[in-house]
């Protein structure tokens, strides 16, 4: 026969069961980080077309009409856990009302991450194949051919030399040129701001001279010199980027 | 409760269990025809959409061939969507400006109807319409193209059995909306993949020496440093699909026709944006030998005139492609003339490779010609 005791106690254990429960699915539910990406030329925002920019290591100014590169492999990392991003390829751009690229990421709950890691470009796997995966698309604008891979970065543009005008064209790929990079995190964000200096792109050795190397794109040695840069085009920035 | 008060109640829950069941069949139920069977896509198109509100079904796309083909979509019933989209000619017309009702040629080139579920998801030369249903009313309405009231349209349509059974199956009833809709259905299943070079990719055939040349000309970005000749035409038409780039206004550029005097508004007339002036939407290369002339104004007779174009032809202005104004296979571009420099073998070869992309399985595919000719019945 059932005694009272017996039913206070499992109601209690209902109880403890049900709230268990609740706190593991209040743990485990995701949450979203914000990576905003706010490009800038050195201490300039970029402005698409009507920007002029000094050219790094000779005369003149320059414009930036298109600029896009791709962002890979988002991996997070906390002290027991780790995240991929599932089909992690994204096309960062910038031609849109705000002018910066912002991607939104869904993270596991219930784990701490206090690191991300990121690749600039696409790294030699998927580089090396047609797969459609994120972002990639071997039909798109970043696509060489299927033998050569993808442009990680893309800056096309115009230098002015005085009456002289100038076409800018830097396609920058192959496996060589992959960078990655990684940023701590601060604690209890849901918005990451990431400074974009394109000036690093000409900057990271001896500055370019635009006018003598105003074209790069199959020459293995000249993607070398712009690739150079990628590893400290991203930096972090508090809110004083989003200004 | 008595015995009858609980029948009663039951009764009345079961009542309400089955209208609501009802109702929300009827509902959820919106008429719809069939799912579209067989319809297939290479791996290497990557990627479509079909506008959830508008998924491709059987009875819609027969709708859609019925209305394509139907001169009674225009004013004076003699204009049809095929009078200027002739299977034939990849669904474009021969002609340098399209003739409609009015008799008075339009200032643009008839474009092809190939491969509409990839490349730049904006329609019209000047990319003015972001969809296929928004694109199918407006030539049907311009008064020099089909110059149809769509009011009119709709009553004249309901005239005819045929199409108000299709519509009520597919659409639950005629409407501009669901003209537009089925139009755009039809327009989805127009894919051309079994050229040469389809069976090329596919591993089936190889190309001649010539074509494949010319095949490494299309693919490459001239670089006089890596000591790579190319004819530049990937920078714009995509390696499997050879249209423009999807994203965005990727798929649009100025290709040097008109000097900064002369440029057309183009997609600036749709952004407002000054670097958009002289921009048209990059077409597919699909079955070009067949789609002359070439150019959104048609101003090219042969393919031969268009590699001219490329090739020493350019006119400089402030919205070229600078991927235009630097390819060029001598690296001089500095001084002042644009060109490819490609030798007239070169050129050659690129046409013999534009060849390749003519698929004659898509110039007759009985799925998409006349339904009301002898032939389809």
């Amino acid at each position: 026969m059932k005694t009272r005791r017996d039913s206070v106690k499992s109601i209690l254990l209902a109880m403890a069961f049900f709230m268990v429960t609740a706190c593991q699915w209040w743990q485990a539910k995701p949450s979203t980080l914000v990576l905003r990406f706010y490009p800038f030329v050195g201490d300039s925002p970029l402005a698409l077309s009507s920007g002029l920019y000094p050219n790094p290591g000779g005369e003149g100014s320059y414009s930036i009409r298109d600029f896009q590169f791709f962002i890979s492999n988002l991996k997070f990392k906390g002290k027991e856990a780790e995240h991929r991003v599932p089909q992690s390829y994204h096309l960062a751009r910038f031609d849109n009302q705000q002018g910066i690229y912002e991607l939104a990421i869904t993270l596991p709950g219930g784990q701490e991450f206090d690191l991300m890691e990121l690749g600039i470009g696409v790294d030699p796997e998927a580089n090396g194949t047609i797969t459609v995966a994120g972002d990639l698309d071997p039909n798109g604008r970043m696509a060489w051919s299927w033998d050569v891979g993808y442009k990680f970065i893309l800056l096309e543009g115009r230098l002015n030399q005085g009456d002289k005008l100038l076409p800018l064209v830097y396609h920058v790929g192959f496996d060589e040129n992959y960078t990655t990079t990684a940023f701590s995190l601060p604690g209890d964000t849901d918005v990451l701001n990431l400074k974009v200096d394109i000036a690093r792109l000409f900057t990271a050795n001896t500055p370019v001279d635009l006018a003598s190397l105003p074209t790069v794109k199959f020459d293995r040695a000249d993607a070398a010199r712009i690739g150079e840069g990628l590893n400290t085009m991203l930096s972090m920035c508090k809110d004083e980027c989003a200004e | 409760m008595s015995k009858r008060q609980v029948v009663l109640l039951a009764t009345a829950f079961a009542a309400v269990a089955v209208f609501s069941t009802l109702s929300f069949l009827l509902v959820n139920t919106a008429p719809q025809g069939k799912p579209l069977k067989n319809f297939t896509a290479p791996f290497v198109y990557g990627r479509f959409a079909i506008p959830p509100d508008n998924p491709l079904t059987e009875e819609g796309v027969e709708l859609g061939r019925r209305l394509f083909y139907d001169p009674r979509l225009s004013s004076n019933n003699q204009v049809s969507c095929s009078t200027c989209h002739q299977q034939s000619l990849a669904f474009t017309d021969g002609l340098t400006g399209s003739v409609g009702v009015s008799g008075k040629p339009l200032a643009f080139n008839s474009m092809s109807l190939a491969n509409l579920l990839w490349g730049p998801q904006f329609f019209f030369w000047n990319g003015r319409s972001d969809s296929l249903e928004q694109q199918a009313l407006i030539p049907l309405q311009h008064p020099d193209e089909m110059g149809q009231d769509l009011d009119e349209l709709v009553q004249e349509l309901e005239q005819d059995t045929t199409y108000r059974q299709l519509f009520r199956i597919a659409y639950g009833g005629i409407s501009a909306e669901t003209i537009a809709k089925a139009l755009a259905s039809f327009q989805r299943t127009l894919v051309s993949a079994n050229s040469r070079y389809d069976q090329f990719l596919r591993g089936e055939i190889q190309l001649t020496e010539q074509e494949e040349w010319g095949r490494k000309l299309f693919m490459a970005h001239p670089d006089t440093k890596a000591s790579l000749r190319g004819g530049n035409c990937i920078d714009c038409h995509s390696q499997f699909l050879t249209s423009g780039f999807n994203t965005k206004f990727d798929g649009f550029i100025n290709n040097g026709l008109d000097d900064e005097a002369n440029l057309s508004p183009g997609l600036a007339e749709v952004t407002g944006n000054e670097a958009h002036r002289g921009v048209f939407k990059t077409p597919t290369l699909r079955n070009i030998a067949v789609t002359a002339p070439y150019m959104h104004d048609g101003r090219f007779q042969t393919l031969e005139q268009v590699l001219k174009h490329y090739n020493g032809g350019i006119k400089p202005s402030k919205t070229l492609s600078p991927l235009i104004a630097e390819a060029d296979n001598l690296g001089n571009f500095s001084d002042g003339k644009i060109s490819l420099n490609l030798r007239e073998e070169e050129a050659q070869a690129i046409i013999a490779f534009l060849h390749t992309l003519t698929d004659e399985t898509f110039l007759t595919d009985p799925r998409f010609s006349n339904p009301f000719s002898d032939k389809a019945k």
